[in-house]
């Protein structure tokens, strides 16, 4: 018999939770459009779903655990990085549980509940950049249209 | 790794493939517009334009090839590789609705292997997501109304207009 992965602890709740906390995202640079009717480059919707895969929730950082955006970034070159206050997630039925893994950096967490479309939406034009997408992939996005 | 490929014929008429197509498409809705055979066979896909080959196909292309070569996880977060089918289908739909002078879409691979095409500009928000089998669910929003369309039965035409109505850069 192989090695098996350890079966990772349940999911639990984040008893200092706050409104005022944040998770991060990451951002692929190939899910990023520029939104004219905002002026801004935002994240495209389908940023925010659940892992069709493990069928896992959406995975995201704790930012006060993780502390540093390139640790959370490691490994993913190109890639940016989006905070969402849990004032937002609390606001769309959202609730944020921790979900330690030993290969990931610290502060991993599941957001779990369902990501209708209209949530998805919510997220993406109420998130803010904490590490932007680079100019190049900027100027690829606007010259897409 | 798939790829695919667009093959121009300048006069009307189309050579078929001898190898197995899943699905031919004639898009010709207009007599302006050209004539488009879209083929997926075996993760590769092949585009057949009798005319002139339209500006969006020209510009979209080497899009769709870089989508074509995401690999499953692309996202970091266990998504699955682009289908080259949903690609396929992307490709006959943008045949039925663009314009020569339309503003291109956002071109958005989607966690689940289909594309979502997003237009977000002119004051309209348009987001279309195609699956292997078509175009799916859609959304147009205008700002400050309720969403005009959910679904893409019978709104083909209204999609048109409103696409065409969006102003180039």
């Amino acid at each position: 018999m192989g090695d098996r992965e350890p079966i990772p602890a349940p999911d639990a709740e984040i008893p200092d939770l706050v409104d005022e906390d944040e998770v991060w995202r990451r951002i692929p640079p190939w899910k990023i459009v520029y939104d004219a009717n905002l002026q801004v480059f935002r994240p495209a919707k389908d940023n925010f779903v659940d892992n069709p895969t493990s069928q896992t929730p959406m995975s995201c950082y704790l930012a006060r655990r993780c502390n540093d955006p390139l640790l959370a970034l490691e490994g993913h070159e190109g890639f940016a990085l989006v905070a969402i206050r849990v004032e937002t997630l609390r606001g769309c039925n959202l609730q944020v549980l921790n979900a330690p893994r030993d290969h990931l950096p610290p502060g991993h967490v599941h957001v779990v509940g369902e990501k209708t479309k209209q949530v998805q939406k919510r997220l993406a034009t109420q998130c803010r950049w904490v590490v932007e997408p680079s100019n190049e992939v900027k100027e690829k996005i606007r010259n897409a249209e | 790794m798939t790829a695919a490929s667009y093959a121009y014929y300048p006069s009307v008429g189309y050579a078929r493939s001898s190898t197995k197509t899943k699905e031919w498409t004639d898009t010709t809705i207009e007599s302006s517009r050209p004539a488009m055979q879209v083929e997926s066979s075996e993760g590769k896909i092949r585009i057949k334009v009798a005319g002139r080959v339209p500006r969006w196909l020209v510009s979209t292309f080497d899009e769709m090839n870089d989508l074509l070569n995401l690999r499953a996880g692309w996202d970091s977060y266990g998504a699955h590789a682009v289908s080259a089918d949903a690609v396929a289908a992307t490709i006959r739909f943008l045949g039925l609705v663009m314009q020569e002078e339309s503003r291109m879409p956002f071109i958005v691979p989607m966690s689940s292997g289909n594309i979502q095409l997003e237009w977000h500009s002119g004051g309209v928000d348009i987001e279309v997501e195609v699956t292997p089998d078509g175009p799916g669910a859609i959304s147009i929003e205008q700002t400050g109304a309720a969403p005009i369309a959910s679904s893409i039965h019978g709104n083909l035409s209204l999609m048109k207009q409103v696409i065409s109505n969006i102003p180039r850069r």
